[in-house]
Parts: C-alpha cells; sequence; structure tokens
C-alpha cells in the first residue's frame, strides 16, 4: 500500500480520470436533504462526509436483479454489468464489502459486479448515530481519500494513481488509524454464553412489543444480504426470475411448508435479526457483521436500537 | 392457439380497477391474444355464453343479492376466482357507509334504488372461495397483468408482496415521512407491492393496499396518537381502505 500527499485538484481530476472509464458514483445530497449515491458529473456535486441511505451494497447485490431469462427453452443470461467507480465511501461501508466479499465468495453475479467497481474510500466523520467496533487491520479499498493524503491498495489504485502522478506532491508513510473515533462499545465477552442465556427472557417480547415489522433496519442495513426468489411471466411468454432483498422481519421470512413459523412473533424476529448481526451463522459464526454505522438506528420509526440489545447482553448474567 | 377463457365482473364498485387493466394499452393486444374475455362488459360486447372459465376476476364488494348470486354462479364455473382491488378484499371505501344507507339511497337514486334490497358491503370472501387477492385502490397494473399471465400459464403468481410499504419506500431511499416530517404515514403496516409510489413523491402512504401480513395495528395506532391525531382521526384513518373503520385497531 502506497501513500502519497496531494495538490489541491486532486479530487476534481481523480474524477475526470475515473470518468474516462467508469460511471462515476457518489453521495449527492437531493433537495429533500437526503444523502444517496448516485451518478456524478462535477465533484462539487459530492458531499464528501455523508452518510448514503443506502451502502454501496445496492451495486454489488441491487435490491431487484435479474438472474436470467427463458427464451424457447435455453437461460439467457443478464447483460454483463457496467464498469463502476464508487468515490467518498466511508470505512464502515468499506467494511461491510469486505463482509459481503466473503458471503458471497461463490456467487458468480456478485463477484462479477464487485470485479467491476472500483472503490475510493474516504476518511469518515462520524455522525451521532455512529458506533464503530475497533479496527487494526485496513477495509478493501482501490484509493482511499484521508484529507491531503491518498492511499493506494489494489493495483487498479496505483495504476490511477500514476496517472495523475502529477497531482501527487510526496509519498507518505501510511499511519492512519482505522478505528473510527466514534468508536462503539466493545462486544460483551463470551457472547456465545450469555446469547444462549437469554433466549426465553422477555428481554425480546418487550422490543418485538414495540416494533412495527417494517422492515426498515434490514432494509437499510449495509451488510444485511438475505433474500428471495422471484419469478414472473412476461407477455412473451417467457420466464423471468429475479433475485429481490428479502427481510427477516417479513412474516413470511422464516414459514415453511405446513404451516409451521420458526419466528412467529415480532420478538423472535428482532431477537433473529440481532443473531445473525452479532453472532453470524455458519462459516461466520463468532463474527460480528454490524459495521456501527448507525442506519438501523437512525430509520427505526420506534427507536429500537441494536446497542439497546447489546447492553441487555452485557448486563444479562452468565450461567 | 387456445385462448384462455375469463371474465371480469364488477359488483359494487367504480370500475376504477377495471379501468387501470384498460389502460395497458401496450400490453392489451397481448392480453387479447391470449384470453378470450367470455364476459367483460367494459372491454366486449360479446354475450356471455355460460361456458367453464379459467379465471374469473370480481371487483367490488357484496352489497345487494343479486351480486352474490353472480358470484356464486361464476364461482361454480371457474377454476380460478380472483379479488381484485380494495372493495373486493375488505369491503374498501364502501365500508364507509353509516347506518342509515338506505336513506342515503333514497335521496340521491330517488325511485331507482331505494335502498331496501342492499345490505352492508362486504368482502366477496364472505361468500365464495377465493383464490387469489390482488390488492389496491386501484391495484398496480404490472400486478394484474402479471397474475393473468400466471394464470394463463396455468398457475397463481408467486410475485405479489404482502410485507409493508416500507421496505420499497426504503430500498428507494425516500425521506422518511412517518420519522423525519412526523406526518401520519401508514406505510408501516400497509401492503406494499406499489413501490411505494405515494410516499416517494412526498405524500403519505393513506393504506389503499390494505393491510401487510401481520401488521403491527396497535403498534401503529400508538404512533398516529403520539402525532396528535385523535382516537377517532386514527380509526377513521387506519380503516379507511381496510374496512374496519367502525372499530378500534
Amino acid at each position: 500500500m502506497d501513500g502519497f500527499v496531494v495538490k489541491a485538484d486532486f479530487l476534481p481530476r481523480l474524477l475526470q480520470q475515473l470518468q474516462e472509464n467508469y460511471q462515476v458514483v457518489g453521495p449527492v445530497r437531493g433537495e429533500d436533504d437526503v444523502c444517496r449515491l448516485q451518478p456524478l458529473d462535477e465533484w462539487s456535486e459530492h458531499q464528501e462526509f455523508s452518510l448514503p441511505r443506502i451502502s454501496v451494497k445496492k451495486y454489488l447485490f441491487p435490491p431487484n436483479e435479474l438472474l436470467y431469462t427463458t427464451k424457447n427453452g435455453t437461460f439467457e443470461p443478464p447483460p454483463p454489468p457496467e464498469q463502476m467507480a464508487v468515490v467518498g465511501v466511508p470505512s464502515c461501508d468499506l467494511y461491510a464489502v469486505d463482509f459481503l466479499d466473503r458471503v458471497f465468495a461463490d456467487d458468480p453475479l456478485y463477484q462479477r459486479r464487485r470485479s467491476n467497481l472500483l472503490l475510493v474510500g474516504i476518511t469518515c466523520h462520524p455522525s451521532e448515530d455512529c458506533f464503530c467496533p475497533p479496527r487494526d487491520t485496513p477495509p478493501p479499498f482501490d484509493l482511499f481519500l484521508d484529507e491531503e493524503r491518498v492511499f493506494s491498495g489494489t493495483p487498479r489504485g496505483d495504476e490511477l494513481l500514476q496517472q495523475l502522478g502529477d497531482r501527487l506532491i510526496g509519498e507518505v508513510e501510511i499511519d492512519h488509524d482505522w478505528t473510527c473515533e466514534a468508536q462503539g462499545p466493545p462486544l460483551p465477552e463470551n457472547l456465545e454464553r450469555r446469547w444462549a442465556a437469554n433466549e426465553t427472557k422477555s428481554f425480546w417480547e418487550e422490543i418485538g412489543g414495540r416494533c412495527l415489522g417494517c422492515g426498515a433496519c434490514s432494509a437499510v442495513c449495509p451488510t444485511c444480504h438475505c433474500f428471495d426468489m422471484q419469478d414472473r411471466i412476461d407477455a412473451a411468454g417467457n420466464a423471468v426470475r429475479h433475485r429481490i432483498w428479502d427481510n427477516c422481519f417479513f412474516p413470511n421470512f422464516a414459514l415453511v411448508a405446513g404451516g409451521h413459523d420458526f419466528h412467529p412473533t415480532r420478538g423472535a424476529r428482532f431477537r433473529f435479526r440481532c443473531e445473525h448481526k452479532l453472532l453470524g451463522f455458519g462459516v461466520f459464526r463468532g463474527e460480528s457483521s454490524c459495521v456501527g454505522c448507525g442506519r438501523c438506528r437512525a430509520a427505526c420509526p420506534v427507536q429500537i436500537d441494536i446497542l439497546e440489545a447489546l447492553d441487555h447482553l452485557r448486563e444479562g448474567a452468565i450461567p | 392457439m387456445i385462448r384462455t377463457r375469463i371474465a371480469y365482473i364488477r359488483l359494487t364498485s367504480c370500475s376504477g380497477c377495471q379501468l387501470t387493466l384498460l389502460n395497458c394499452e401496450e400490453e392489451l393486444a397481448r392480453v387479447g391474444e391470449l384470453f378470450e374475455p367470455v364476459r367483460f362488459e367494459m372491454l366486449s360486447s360479446a354475450a356471455d355464453d355460460g361456458g367453464p372459465l379459467a379465471a374469473v376476476l370480481v371487483e367490488g364488494s357484496a352489497a345487494r343479492p343479486e351480486e352474490v348470486q353472480r358470484l356464486l354462479d361464476l364461482r361454480r364455473r371457474s377454476r380460478w376466482l380472483v379479488a381484485i382491488g380494495a372493495c373486493a378484499l375488505s369491503g374498501g371505501v364502501n365500508r364507509l357507509v353509516d347506518d342509515r344507507q338506505g336513506e342515503h339511497c333514497a335521496a340521491v337514486y330517488a325511485g331507482v334504488c331505494t335502498g331496501r334490497n342492499m345490505f352492508p358491503p362486504q368482502s366477496i370472501d364472505h361468500f365464495v372461495a377465493v383464490d387469489l387477492c390482488i390488492p389496491g385502490c386501484p391495484p398496480e397494473p404490472q400486478e394484474i397483468l402479471g397474475a393473468l399471465l400466471a394464470l394463463q400459464r396455468g398457475t397463481l403468481p408467486g410475485f405479489l408482496r404482502e410485507h409493508a410499504v416500507c421496505m420499497e419506500c426504503r430500498q428507494r431511499e425516500n425521506l422518511c415521512l412517518l420519522l423525519e416530517r412526523k406526518l401520519p404515514c401508514l406505510g408501516p403496516v400497509t401492503r406494499g407491492g406499489c413501490n411505494a409510489r405515494c410516499p416517494s413523491i412526498g405524500i403519505v402512504c393513506e393504506g389503499c393496499r390494505g393491510y401487510a401480513d401481520q401488521p403491527a395495528r396497535e403498534e401503529q395506532a400508538h404512533l398516529l396518537r403520539d402525532l396528535g391525531l385523535s382516537e377517532r382521526q386514527v380509526r377513521e384513518r387506519m380503516g379507511r381502505f381496510t374496512g374496519g373503520n367502525h372499530e378500534t385497531p
């Protein structure tokens, strides 16, 4: 990884350079004051330190992704994704990409999008909702902008910096502290045992009693990745299959044939979400996928807070 | 190619649902190739031949004995029965009628309708088995067309969503009208599939698609009260399209 001090006009020049080969998107604040990732024409549109409503996940794992169309009995794959560069990605969202990269390691559609995606990270200016976990290794990025410095993390990033060599002043050592200044409370020790001990506690049902089951928390999460398949017949008679975002707050999420529901109450659904976020499943067991961006806390219409669940677990007795 | 035989009937309703289908001008020619409208008064003047049907689509709520009779007749003739729109699903806005229904009828339709042969509007599942529900006031055109195409292939569609509007609203990265504008949006309890049509242009969800699966009605009512709505306003807002304005959620 290389680091350089940059000249004042580095950022607009970087944008120009990227626009030659990529569709460039970045955080832009709309008239409604909502920040979203959207196509960027001018550097001046870019909101340097705003967390978009939905992270870069929407380009890697789109909410409604065409998997294939059948035509006369043969499968037609979706067209290849375009080359895309996302600028101004805060480190929490980059760590989320790292997690998704591993979840979808064997998913050809994800990997095709991922290899066509260039990530330009940026030093975060935390909001009151953030609670990042401590970090000692850098997240994945091609370039990372840290005030007047730029770091390169991949050969693609190196190449870009070579092309912009006249905008670099001098090489610097990379001493960046990857732990965000909005550091949240660490995960409680013995989380697995605390979790098991809390299974039947009324805490979850109390939260469930407030929860609307709207699914906003999961919809805005940069690491939630549950999906469903949806088939349609188009007017020409072809079957079209899409992969759509699912949500563990939907009543049919854990409903199986025969009518059994593994999560019959909103409390059980909230507990499941916390388990998936904080403890993980399968090969990811023991790894929290919560990157601390705080989107779920900000999006909840009834102020349900994942930190409340963590506090509860921390304070609970261990058997 | 043998066309799939369908019927479309309207009970007590405004015809808005069938207009939604008939306004799909780009797709109508294809629909005409695939389906034979055995009985579809707004589309075809052909006389009903009384034969068996693959599907009957029913718009409107039942409010008169002869409507129930029509419903029962077509149910016997048809493999599938599809309820279309809020009126068929829950009684819809027709349920807003008060207990002076007969008096109103006599005043408005003097001579034509006395209101004596009417009963409070009911959702059609009170009288017949319903195989498929397409919600909305009116429904989304693509949901009606998609359902027809699935029925034509001999199956019920699997794409109709039953979760809250919030999911699609969040996916569209909208400003949350409930949370950030403190407006009485019904998104959290209303059935999605409309791609958050109204909140995306700054209008609160009025709940026209009826309740989502397992709606948190009490929690939503609590939220609306916190926003300053009276008990009656909460009841009217949540009951407008759900047939439930007479009861507290």
